[in-house]
């Protein structure tokens, strides 16, 4: 056994992000490791490659117990991991990329042997199959080819484990293709390739091996020959949601927003969808199918390369996002803290932000309008705060959630694009948020919420509209609903890109 | 547990001397000069120190918006020495002294909304920008000029800008104190003012919240034109002449201003009021190092190290007692 997991417990404040979960991996092989968004995986490979120690439980490698205090020495120990971010330096040839840190030197360590470096770098691709030449710079390369670059630099090591985190998540078809050849060839030459994955197609044509994990926990572990995408499927969700559905008849409810054939490269490609006054529609779907590009379109935050949208009946094109706010469409990012809230500012400047040009009288605004404008938006959303002038940094997820929403809720949408409404967000505050959901509905707006939890949605929405590679591929009534038919759904448009 | 109430504690502590330090140093170096200085202590030295000191109080005001956004602007003091050569120059080729005044006030917002343009739209750190303008505006002073200064013979705006008063208080006190007031007015109460500290602190969320954040930052820097421009007539009317150089130690000033005030050379955190104190505490050690004849060379290092205590300050209470 090259490298085992055993037993791995690791709580974060608020979360149990992995219980007792276990992976094992040999030489040689590609060990496809799968879960639905938030069950732990990238947590147990952050694990593996010594971003942070497990709370509890073994990490053994050839068959000796270890523990690392930093990625140096996981990597030091041969585990070499590729996460989603690309890391390539633009303005260094790739070369360059390739042998950072470790640059062959001469007269003691003063003077960088180009020569060498070039060369070794050069053999690096080879070895690879990788077709560039080493001296190119890097910031001419394509995303794939980055991509690549990435995984070659982990390679140049040679790893004993390589970890490759959703490699193809920013690949097209014939990069990925390329991609699957070089995995192909570190496998036959001995390494233990652990593959992270939303993408079932991949993982019937390349592992060896597959791990589900669910909620933290270990789920199965199977040959590939012996399972089959719905055994797949049922054992990432595994368990029955019932509870109450909504189910709005949305044909009696007016039209508010409609898109057709939205384009914009690379992640929207060709988007349709139908938003009623009144209904909370939900949009599934896998992380990079495109579903927070499409909401940003909608919201006017990008524009489209082709396709129309309607609003009220009424062409809608807007050119930016104070158009689109000015016709009432509010966006709730997903981002809370980078693109949502400032942080450092008061709650009452956030929830105020947007809407102090309504709050003025005679072009002023006074900081005691501001302040009773959102005590008012605070008590309705149930903000606990000692007072408006308190940093919303210092607040809980939860409670900064209810400010993002207070802020928009604030400038009275006529439609309203939630994000990911519940991230970071705990038990109570999630219910609490899913009536202030049903409630802008029932008030009449028109709700789209964005949700990488299945159930989440079942539970909030009238109609969810399941997105892959960039379209809506169906649209289903909640109360018909299931997370394993969901899932059906984005994975098998997923394979018929 | 404990390592992080330390933490905490010594956050809390660095921020309360932060906010402190505009006014406890300010009190101190008055104190100080009162006993280490009999010239010091009286109504005629305030008085020129006050006047001495409008310039530095504009153009500190301006700087605050201007490092409120995350900004900075090191063109202020070449700026103020050009505008106030063309000042004179216009003035010593007959043209009354309102219309020069007008001249000035729009070439200086034009100096503004250009460093403005080119950092928003150039997407190029304001940092850069207004070192060259500086180089410009200093090189363009000296071909004006051809090196020597040009002397202001305009008796009446001579007067009105440095010796005349009006209800007992010197002119150029009441145009900085309504200079202020409007910034002041501005930044807390109309609806642009009060988006800059969203852009400062983070641009992307204030843009999604549907602020034009292009637009705010070209704006702070037309109107930081506008104070330089003054702050260029009240300068030649106090030197009577515009020169090349004139105010060395102005951007200096300025930003040191700024700093004492407590705010974030990252944006999003600076106070109008405390930038004043900050200001008027420069403002007294210029006066008193000059006093007691402390050579100019050692007022650097006084205030180079008063900046240094300021920012390190400000990093300790806003990075958790680490610097």
């Amino acid at each position: 056994m090259l490298l085992e997991l055993d037993d791995i417990s690791k709580r974060f404040p608020g979360v149990l992000a992995l219980d007792g979960a276990r992976f094992d991996l040999v030489a040689g092989e590609v060990h496809a490791f799968m879960g639905e968004n938030g069950a732990g995986k990238s947590t147990l490979m952050k694990i593996a490659s010594g971003l942070f120690p497990p709370d509890t439980g073994q990490i053994r490698l050839d068959g000796r117990a270890i523990s690392f205090d930093s990625p140096a020495e996981a990597k030091a120990a041969g585990i070499q991991t590729v996460f989603q971010e690309l890391t390539v330096l633009p303005n260094r040839s790739i070369a360059e990329n390739l042998m950072i840190g470790r640059e062959p030197v001469q007269a003691g360590g003063l003077w960088l042997d180009r020569r060498a470096m070039v060369a070794e770098a050069q053999a690096i691709l080879e070895r690879l199959g990788i077709d560039l030449d080493a001296r190119a710079p890097a910031g001419a390369l394509s995303t794939g080819q980055r991509q690549m670059i990435e995984i070659a630099r982990a390679c140049a090591e040679r790893p004993k484990v390589l970890i490759l985190d959703e490699p193809t998540s920013s690949l097209g078809r014939a990069e990925e293709e390329r991609l699957f050849e070089i995995i192909r060839r570190l496998r036959a030459d001995g390494v233990g390739i652990v593959y992270i994955t939303h993408r079932m197609s991949e993982v019937f044509a390349l592992s060896d091996r597959i791990t589900v994990l669910r909620d933290g926990r270990f789920v199965l572990t199977g040959e590939t020959s012996s399972l089959d995408r719905p055994a797949l499927i049922r054992a990432m969700v595994g368990r029955d949601v019932a509870e109450d559905r909504h189910g709005a008849d949305t044909d009696t409810l007016p039209v508010a927003l409609t898109a057709q054939g939205l384009h914009r490269h690379p992640a929207v490609r060709g988007a349709d969808l139908t938003l009623h006054a009144g209904e909370v529609l939900g949009v599934a779907g896998l992380m990079g199918s495109g579903r927070t590009e499409i909401a940003r379109l909608l919201a006017g935050i990008d524009r489209p390369d082709s396709g129309a949208m309607s609003l009220f009946g009424k062409a809608y094109a807007p050119r930016d996002i104070r158009e689109a706010l000015s016709q009432g469409v509010a966006y709730v990012s997903e981002d809370r803290k980078g693109l949502g809230l400032v942080l450092q500012l008061p709650i009452a400047d956030n929830i105020a932000l947007p809407s102090l040009k309504a709050l003025s009288r005679g072009g002023l605004v006074t900081p005691g309008r501001i302040g009773a404008f959102a005590r008012d938006w605070m008590t309705r959303l149930g903000v606990k705060a000692a007072s408006p002038s308190v940093a919303v940094g210092t607040l809980s997820g939860g409670n900064q959630q209810k400010v993002s929403l207070a802020k928009w809720l604030a400038i009275g949408p006529r439609v309203i694009l939630l994000d990911e409404p519940t991230r970071g967000v705990d038990v109570g505050a999630k219910a609490e948020i899913y009536a202030l959901i049903r409630q802008m509905a029932a008030d009449g707006a028109a709700v789209l919420a964005i949700s990488s939890e299945l159930p989440e949605l079942l539970q909030i929405c009238d109609r969810i509209a399941v997105v892959a590679q960039g379209r809506v591929v169906d649209t289903v009534a909640a109360a018909e609903a299931s997370e394993e038919g969901l899932l059906e759904l984005a994975f098998r448009e997923d394979e018929a890109a | 547990m404990t390592s992080h109430a330390t933490t905490m504690d010594r956050r809390n502590l660095a921020a309360l001397l932060r906010d402190a330090l505009p006014y406890a140093g300010l009190i101190a170096v008055i104190v100080f000069f009162s006993f280490a200085s009999e010239f010091f202590l009286n109504v005629r030295n305030f008085e020129r120190l006050v006047t001495d000191s409008a310039t530095l109080m504009l153009v500190a005001c301006g700087m605050t918006l201007v490092i409120l956004l995350g900004e900075i602007d090191l063109s202020v003091g070449a700026v103020v020495s050009l505008l106030a050569v063309i000042l004179a120059q216009i003035m010593d080729a007959g043209t009354s002294w309102p219309v020069a005044m007008l001249a000035v006030l729009l070439i200086g917002l034009g100096i503004g909304l250009l460093n403005g343009a080119v950092t928003v739209l150039g997407d190029i750190p304001s940092f850069i920008v207004t070192l060259g303008m500086m180089a410009v505006a200093t090189g363009l002073a000296y071909v004006f000029t051809g090196s020597i200064s040009v002397a202001i013979m305009n008796e009446p705006f001579l007067v009105l800008f440095y010796d005349a008063r009006l209800l007992g208080l010197p002119v150029p006190l009441w145009i900085v104190t309504l200079a202020f007031g409007a910034t002041l007015l501005f930044l807390t109460r109309t609806v642009p003012g009060r988006h800059l500290y969203a852009v400062g602190a983070n641009p992307a969320a204030a843009r999604l919240s549907g602020v034009p954040v292009r637009r705010r930052k070209i704006t702070v820097f037309a109107i930081m034109g506008v104070l330089v421009a003054l702050a260029a007539v009240l300068s030649a009317a106090r030197l009577g002449s515009g020169a090349p150089g004139s105010v060395p130690a102005l951007t200096l000033d300025a930003i040191a201003a700024v700093i004492i005030g407590g705010a974030s050379l990252f944006g999003g955190r600076a106070s109008l009021v405390r930038t004043l104190m900050g200001a008027a505490l420069i403002a007294v050690l210029n006066n008193g190092m000059v006093l007691m004849n402390v050579n100019i060379d050692a007022q650097y290092i006084v205030k180079g190290l008063i900046i240094l205590v300021a920012v390190v300050l400000e990093r300790l209470a806003s990075s958790g007692g680490r610097p």
